[in-house]
This record gives structure tokens, sequence and C-alpha cells, in this order.
């Protein structure tokens, strides 16, 4: 105001008029579209953002069924290949001309059937273990991990051991599932690619929040890799592992130790609350 | 007040722009009718063809009150489209204070002057700094936010893009007016076009406003159709 007040000059008056007011408009016009363009931006970063998101969960999707594919093929295999001829065979056996037959070999007959259905029996039970591991139904995730890490130290080839610091609290039955088949994955990819001597698990619980941690000394992948492999067309385990996370609303980080000699993994997840139904 | 032709002819269209709203309105009555943001413009539009309408039979004795009741009703028309849209709890009742501030200020100012010079210029330039920084709060909330679906989709980018024209526009020419008002005259007529075109700007809130009620109606009317 003080200015215009002093200003005596109708050609001054003016031309602060004209540019006072065209200064104005700039000012609105250049807020108005650097919004406008600002949110554009903002918006179509989002929608990157979401086809990035749809897409990985396709790959995790397909993968998934590729995997639930792979282990009925597996599963018929198992059957066909091993419990149908061990099933004929025990026919066999017991063909109609064994009522013809005499009393000692028709005792023989039966006792071999007998030994194949038992051979059978066997082969179904492991079958239907591999499926659902009977100590994580009955006795729980730190039964069904010990269990796990005895059988492979007890192959000889390598020294794996778990421990479990505080697991008074058990999570629920389906989150112990999803993390034992986590854990078998990743124990799987140890024993196939990275050529350990050890293997060794620890488990303990912090907050709300549920910690296992995996330590070898064979060759390992870091978070990076992990991420990549994920995005890419080949770690279908990887992908599986990852979508296994998301259910149990969970994070995997895969790092090397700071002596560089181990790698760890390390898988958080919420604990259950104790009151959720 | 003397007009030559071209100027007359841009009050007459200025004047008439005000009608613009009011026949959007009503042309979406069924959608609009409960709408209190559309009902505050068609209010404020209707104020204001009056007031414009009657300008010239106006005598000089009145001008002080005819520039008073003119700068409030578009104060608090203004105000109004912005605060409806600001959801800061404390910016609103900010923007309350101020405004009974502005209020009181605004009729201090004016009836205790001796001379009033055809135009509320002071009152008028403080109006304009507060709906700037309504608006530049609001546009910086939303900035904050930002919401799916395009700025320019909604209805009260439309209005707050018309207020922040014709204030912008007409802000020098308002605090120019009292001191020299020879020459903000003779310009005069520019600030109508950019009133118009809040006017216009305006319809376009109302419209985007009424289809938004539409489309509200419509998803709202399709059952959950979902197996699970």
């Amino acid at each position: 105001m003080f200015f215009l007040q002093v200003t005596t000059n109708h050609s001054d008056v003016s031309l602060v008029l004209f540019l006072g007011t065209l200064g104005m408009l700039v000012l609105v016009i250049g807020l108005i579209l650097f919004i406008i363009f600002h949110q554009r931006r903002v918006i179509r970063y989002q929608q990157k953002l979401q086809n990035l998101e749809i897409e990985q969960q396709k790959m995790m999707l397909t993968a998934s069924i590729k995997l639930q594919e792979e282990e009925r093929q597996r599963l018929a295999a198992d059957l066909h290949d091993d419990a149908g001829p061990l099933l004929a065979t025990a026919r066999l056996y017991l063909n109609e001309n064994l009522v013809n037959q005499d009393k000692s070999t028709q005792l023989q007959s039966i006792y071999q059937a007998r030994q194949i259905i038992d051979d059978t029996i066997q082969l179904i039970r492991n079958i239907s273990h591999s499926l659902m591991p009977p100590t994580l139904k009955n006795f729980g995730l730190e039964s069904a991990v010990n269990d796990l890490f005895q059988k492979i130290s007890g192959s000889g080839t390598i020294n794996a051991s778990s421990r479990f610091h505080d697991y008074s609290d058990r999570l629920k039955p389906e989150k112990e599932l999803v993390v034992f088949r986590i854990i078998q994955e990743l124990i799987n990819n140890i024993l196939k690619h990275s050529n350990s001597s050890f293997i060794h698990l620890t488990e303990n619980v912090h907050g709300d929040k549920f910690y296992l941690r995996i330590h070898h000394d064979g060759r390992g992948i870091v978070q990076s890799d992990f991420e990549k492999l994920t995005k890419s067309n080949i770690g279908l385990g990887l992908k599986n592992i990852s979508s296994r996370m998301r259910v149990v609303h969970g994070s995997i980080n895969f790092e090397k130790d700071i002596s560089q000699t181990y790698y760890k993994i390390t898988l958080e997840l919420p604990k259950d609350d104790p009151y959720e139904s | 007040m003397k007009f030559h032709k071209i100027e007359r002819l841009f009050f007459n269209i200025l004047n008439y722009s005000f009608l613009l709203p009011v026949l959007s309105f009503v042309l979406f009555f069924n959608k609009l009718r409960f709408k209190r943001v559309a009902i505050v413009i068609v209010i404020y539009s209707v104020i204001i063809f009056l007031l414009l309408f009657f300008d010239d039979f106006l005598s000089d004795h009145y001008r002080k009150e005819y520039s008073t009741f003119y700068t409030t009703i578009e104060y608090l028309c203004f105000t109004y489209i912005i605060a409806e849209i600001i959801r800061d709890r404390s910016f609103r009742i900010l923007m309350l204070v101020l405004s009974i501030s502005f209020i009181l200020f605004e009729l201090l100012v004016n009836f205790s002057l001796r001379q009033f010079h055809r135009i509320d210029s002071v009152p008028i330039g403080i109006e304009t700094i507060l709906i700037l920084i309504y608006a530049f709060f609001l546009f910086y909330e939303q900035f904050k936010v930002m919401e799916t679906g395009y700025i320019y989709s909604k209805h009260w980018f439309w209005f707050v893009t018309g207020i922040l024209f014709y204030l912008s526009s007409s802000f020098f020419f308002n605090i120019l007016a009292s001191n020299n008002i020879e020459i903000a005259g003779r310009y005069w007529y520019l600030t109508w076009i950019f009133e118009t075109i809040k006017n216009i700007l305006f319809v376009v809130g109302i419209i985007l406003l009424a289809i938004r009620q539409v489309k509200d109606k419509n998803s709202s009317s399709i059952p959950y159709l979902d197996m699970v």
C-alpha cells in the first residue's frame, strides 16, 4: 500500500497495476499447474508400484500352483511306481492257484504277501508324513524342527542342530505349518546348494515378535539376491517362501555374518494374540 | 457510472454470468438440493447478481453499506467453500476466529472512515490475503493426503481455482482503487473478465458435483454380487 501511496506518476501506477496483477496470476496459475502435474506424477508412480505388486503376486501365485502340481506329480509317481507294483506283487502271491498248492507253499506265499503289504503300509505312511508331519501336528513346531534336524544330523553328512529359547506360547497350528514349510524349504536349499558343514537354528521371542534364525557356513545368498531371484523366472522355492511369509505377515532377511564366515537367514513374524480366537 | 460500450458489455456479461451457477443448480436440482456448498454458491450468485443489477441505481450515499455488504457476502461464501473441504479441525477453528475478526475489522474500518472512496480497499485486500492463505492451506492439505483420482475431477478444485483467479487478478485493482480511482477505473473491466471466468468455473464445479452424486447413487444401488 505504501509504495502505491507515494507513487504519483500515472504510468508508474499503471505499470505496478499490470505487473502486480500479472505476478499474482502467474503465481496462482503456477501453483495450480504445479499441483496438477505433481499429483499426476504421484498417481502414475503409485500405478506403477501397483502394477509391480500385481506382477509379483502373479508370479507368486504361478510359483505356488507350480509347486502344488509338482507335489501332486511326486505323490502320483510314489503311488504309481512304488505302491502300485507292491500291491500287484502281493496280489500275485495271493492268486487263485494258492488254494491248490501245498501248505508250506501257501504259508510262504501268505508270508511274502504280508511282507509286501507291510512295506506298502510303510510307504503310504511315509507319503502321508511328508504331506503333514505327525510330530508337528501332535507336538508342535519345536519338536518337529528338532526331529527334522536330528534326522539330517543322523545322516552323518552334515552337522545340524536347533535350539528353541522361548517357545512356551505356541504359534497357531496353521502358522506353525507355514513356518515349518519355510524351514524345510530353506534347509532343502542349504543341503542342495550351499555345501556347508553345519546348519544351526535358533528361536527366540522379543516383544510381540517371534524370531527364527538359521546359520550355515556354506555358499549362500544375501537379501538383494533373494529379491532378485523372487522377481525373476527362476527361484520357485524362494518365491514360495516369500508368499508363505506374506501369509503369516512376516519378513525374511538373508545376510552374511559380520565375520563373513556364516550366512544368516532371519525370519520375523508377529506372535499370535493370546486373546484372539 | 459512465461506461464505454465495450465496458458496459463486459459488465453486463459479468452481471448475467452470476445466473449461470443458479441455472446449473436448477438443472441438477434433484441431485444438488441437499448439497450445502451448491446452495451457498446459489445464494451468493443471486445476491451479487442483484447487487450488480441495481448498482447503477444506487445512490453514492449508500456506497459504504453496499461495499461492506458485497465484501462480506463474498468473503463468507469463499470461506465456506474452502472450509467445507479442509479437514484440519484446528485450522477450521482458526478460520472461524479470523472470519469474525475480519468482519468486525471491516465494519470498524468502513464505518469509522469519514471519507469513503467508492470501494473498501483495505478490507478487500485483507479478504484476498485471508482467502489466499485458506486456499494455499487447502492445497497443502490435499498435497499431503494425495487421494487416488485426479485433483481436477473434484468439484472443489474448480471452485477454489475460480476464487483464486478472481481474487489474484483483482487484488491490485482493489487496493489501488481508493488511492487512484482514475487509473484503476480505466482498466477495471479486466477484473470483470476474471470474475466471469470464476462464475464459469463455479458452473464446472457444480456440474462435477452433480455428476458425482449420480455416480454415488449408481454405485450404492448395485447389490453385492460376489459368490464369496
